[in-house]
């Protein structure tokens, strides 16, 4: 925009802001105990409107009001002014609307949103590298020590720090999860015995190997499995976090980022505008914008990686007590009950491990650039770069989720999908 | 003879040789001479560069431009209606030719795909953020024991139409099984099994048609008294209602820019995208929000410095995706609150009858009912597992800038959580596979630019 638009006062928005509401709404087949109702004002915070200068005709909003015009009203009668008028509008449509004026238009507009597609890729996935890398490396927070929670605070306060979030998972799961699993130990030990006293007179199962105190007994083994599940996530999460730590420590993960921007300063220097427009080449263009998408995919996947670890610690802490208290109880309805156990540990140390497998294969991700760089083979930026990237991004997107299933079989879908990605893109479906 | 026959041997492998080589050489430089850009058309006429000086071509704009600076230099006096005609045709001409040359229309593209972006990310930030507080409303709710009523219409039904149908199944089921039983007495091939099985098995099941529904009352009492336990417990440790304060975190996470909070001109301010407070995620975080809005504590922020049109793509993409994600999430949550509802109405009813065909010797009848059990019990401790999720929700609410990481994997964790119940280690994997997935739609929609 030219100067005099931009030295020109702005308005700020002219919309007067609607009253958000949220509020409970019917739901008959349930009992409401509140009713909720939170409101708030969307606010105008753009600049204050100010009284412009003549020359800028006094800010862009007295441009023209239709009841009272600034402009000098013009004479009409002039029946060429009219026909011109009239003749220039047909042309303009004529010559504007012709499929022939908008192909180059629609070339160029497609190659310039994929241009902006890839700088947006490349970047943001460069943010998210760059400062989540040392969070990962860092470590899951330890939601079962005690040492983690930092009290419970104010919730109503603007910003609390991350313990007191872990304080309040704490308190709430020494006094309402734990009382709440010890309450379940009862009823599952007496429906085990009447089972067992039944499944006399038909076929006993495995409930039944355990003899006529196998109730007792298995009350016995969860009374102590309770408590010991804030034992077992704390260890299984430091133990994942001592496995992380001891792998980060042979490298500089931060090297991964010094890889990405390398590229795409690359990519920047080569794709600095000409008249307004990348000079490269269309196929590096949408070369780029599919380095950017997998550059995005995987500094976002830490970031959300990262949330996920998290927010499972927790629910798996408050849910542990509970899963130990249903070994007590019978072991042959569906999925239920007796195997929950087995399943929450599992569940625990694979979860625990994610960090270890993410930083293993970052870190051999790195000794592969240092091998190459050694043996003087390391060329950066080329199409072999960016697929050995992909196939990286894909171990990190499926090995920490199934740790135990070394099948590469599994993973050939999730790469084959990245090629077709790429080839979409290539079609130009990408930027429509 | 040997000597000469050797001699013409080499000759011939040498004259073959070379041969080979000038074959080879001349294809190798007819190639390279086929590679050259101006014979192939290749890399360097097939950027934008070129396309916009063809188009210039195509529209004749120098004649063009020549001829407005001609009509531009008339004087008035000479000015007559074919001229002004002809002027008028040359100002459409070069109009349209300036509107649609690509180094003019480029760059609106980009403007154009990140405002749609921009409002396709706030539409769908403003339905995560209505699903995600009507769903914890829903849950805050407790579910009515249709069951307790004795004598409405859902008793009434049951007790005339269902439980009369699991007796009619029983006692055909319990001849074959008995029969059954009988046979497999000196018929070792049928397996081994208890002579009275089908006396057995029927005893039992005349306890449980009837039994049927006891299971249902206490599984809705269970959920109810499950959520009541956690939210109460909430109250007495923060004093605040767990459900309000996980409300007030959706809408925190999701705290878009309305039109009237921005601006509405080109000229805004650089955006500052340094984070406010000091959560683990709140860098990230920074990068991403325009607004805070946390009415519970107070909180709101619409910093002219993060207007919509502030914000770069890689902001606008990656909230974009998060925020859809985030609406089709806890939409799926709201619909699983509904689900729940009317899948213990059908349980209720079908109870009876599948206590009926437990006494079938049919391994698909027979396991039936141990299936409606398990369905029963999980359907009641989705309420469980839905309050322990409001619970983070609500712990978590306030310890990072908006939240919408944390929040992110929390709605995921609401539906994942029915989905898996009890198998955790499913549940574990799935997260992942949720997180991988919605990286690679951020990808997506960035190399899509929406």
């Amino acid at each position: 925009m030219s100067k005099t638009h931009d030295g020109q006062p702005r308005p700020d928005s002219s919309l007067t802001g609607q009253a958000i509401i949220h509020m409970s709404q019917p739901a008959p087949d349930r009992t409401m105990q509140h009713f909720y109702m939170i409101m708030f004002q969307p606010q105008k915070q753009g600049k204050q409107n100010q009284q412009g200068q003549e020359g800028g005709n006094k800010g862009n909003q007295n441009n023209y009001n239709p009841n009272k015009p600034q402009y000098p009203p013009v004479p009409a009668g002039n029946a060429h002014g009219g026909k011109i008028s009239k003749t220039k509008t047909d042309l303009i449509e004529q010559v504007g609307g012709a499929p022939q004026q908008k192909i180059a238009a629609a070339i160029a507009n497609m190659q310039g949103q994929q241009q902006g597609a890839g700088d947006a890729g490349q970047n943001a996935g460069i943010n998210a590298l760059k400062e989540y890398i040392p969070m990962i490396v860092a470590g899951n927070v330890n939601v079962a020590n005690e040492a983690a929670g930092g009290g419970i605070g104010n919730s109503g306060q603007p910003w609390r720090p991350l313990p007191q979030a872990i304080g309040m998972v704490q308190h709430m799961y020494h006094h309402c999860y734990l009382p709440m699993a010890l309450l379940l130990l009862l009823p599952g030990a007496v429906l085990l015995h009447m089972k067992n006293m039944c499944s006399q007179f038909a076929n006993p199962d495995e409930d039944s190997q355990g003899g006529p105190w196998s109730h007792i007994l298995r009350a016995m083994i969860a009374l102590f499995l309770v408590p010991s599940t804030q034992l077992i996530m704390s260890y299984a999460i430091d133990v994942g976090n001592s496995m992380t730590y001891t792998v980060a420590q042979q490298f500089s993960p931060m090297e991964i980022v010094a890889w990405a921007e390398g590229m795409q300063r690359a990519r920047e220097a080569a794709g600095k505008p000409q008249e307004r427009l990348d000079p490269q080449p269309f196929k590096e263009q949408m070369w780029q914008m599919a380095a950017g998408v997998i550059n995005m995919s995987l500094g976002y996947g830490l970031v959300i990686l990262a949330a996920f670890q998290l927010a499972l610690s927790c629910y798996l802490l408050l849910l542990g007590p509970i899963a130990a208290a249903f070994y007590t109880w019978p072991g042959s309805v569906g999925k239920l009950f007796k195997p929950i156990f087995v399943n929450w540990v599992n569940g625990v140390v694979v979860l625990s491990l994610w960090r270890f497998w993410w930083v293993l294969i970052v870190f051999v991700m790195v000794t592969r650039i240092h091998w190459l760089q050694e043996i003087g083979e390391y060329v950066p930026n080329t199409e072999w770069e960016a697929l050995m990237l992909g196939c990286f991004l894909v171990m990190m997107m499926y090995v920490p989720f199934a740790p135990f299933d070394c099948r590469p079989g599994d993973m050939v879908d999730k790469i084959l999908e990245k090629g077709k990605e790429i080839s979409q893109a290539a079609a130009g479906k990408k930027a429509g | 003879m040997q000597a000469s026959a050797k001699t013409t041997q080499t000759i011939i492998l040498a004259g073959i040789a070379a041969i080979v080589l000038a074959v080879t050489t001349a294809s190798a430089l007819w190639a390279q001479e086929l590679r050259k850009p101006d014979v192939s058309g290749g890399e360097p006429k097939t950027n934008a560069l070129p396309l916009a000086k063809k188009y210039d071509d195509d529209i004749k704009k120098d004649h063009l431009d020549a001829l407005a600076e001609a009509y531009a230099k008339l004087p008035p006096d000479k000015l007559k209606a074919k001229t002004l005609l002809e002027a008028g045709f040359n100002e459409a001409e070069r109009l349209m030719g300036k509107m649609n040359q690509p180094r003019n229309t480029a760059p609106a593209a980009k403007a154009t795909g990140q405002a749609q972006a921009t409002q396709m990310g706030n539409s769908a930030a403003d339905i995560a953020r209505d699903q995600g507080c009507a769903a914890i409303d829903y849950c805050s709710r407790f579910l009515k024991n249709f069951t307790s009523e004795g004598g409405n219409r859902w008793n009434r039904f049951r007790d005339g139409v269902f439980v009369p149908i699991g007796i009619l199944f029983l006692l055909p089921g319990a001849v074959m099984t008995q029969v059954r039983a009988i046979m497999a007495q000196s018929n070792p091939v049928l397996g081994q099994i208890s002579p009275i099985e089908g006396i057995s098995r029927s005893f039992i099941a005349v306890f449980m048609i009837p039994g049927s529904y006891l299971i249902v009352n206490y599984a809705v009492d269970l959920a109810n008294s499950f959520s009541y336990t956690i939210s109460q417990e909430y109250t007495n440790m923060c004093g605040t209602d767990m459900y309000h304060d996980a409300m007030c975190a959706e809408i925190r996470a999701f705290g878009v820019r309305y039109l009237s909070e921005n601006e509405g001109s080109l000229k805004t301010p650089d955006p500052d995208l340094s984070p406010y407070f000091h959560g683990i995620f709140s860098p990230a975080e920074g990068r991403l929000w325009g607004k805070l809005n946390d009415p519970c504590a107070g909180l709101f922020l619409v910093p002219p410095n993060r207007d919509d049109a502030s914000m770069p793509s890689s902001s606008i993409a990656a909230r974009s995706v998060l925020f859809s994600t985030n609406a089709a999430a806890n939409t799926g949550w709201t619909i699983c609150c509904a689900f729940q509802t009317a899948f213990f109405y059908y349980l209720f009813f079908i109870g009876p009858v599948f206590a009926g065909l437990w006494v079938w010797p049919m391994k698909v009848f027979r396991d039936s009912f141990g299936i409606w059990v398990e369905g029963v019990i999980t359907l009641c401790f989705w309420s469980f597992f839905w309050t322990t999720t409001i619970l983070l929700i609500a712990c978590f609410k306030g310890t990072d800038d908006t939240g919408i990481f944390m929040l992110t994997a929390l709605n995921f964790l609401a539906t994942g959580s029915v989905k898996h119940a009890f198998d955790f280690s499913g549940l574990v994997k799935a997260a992942g596979m949720k997180a991988a997935e919605i990286g690679e739609k951020m990808g997506k929609a960035a190399a899509s630019g929406k």
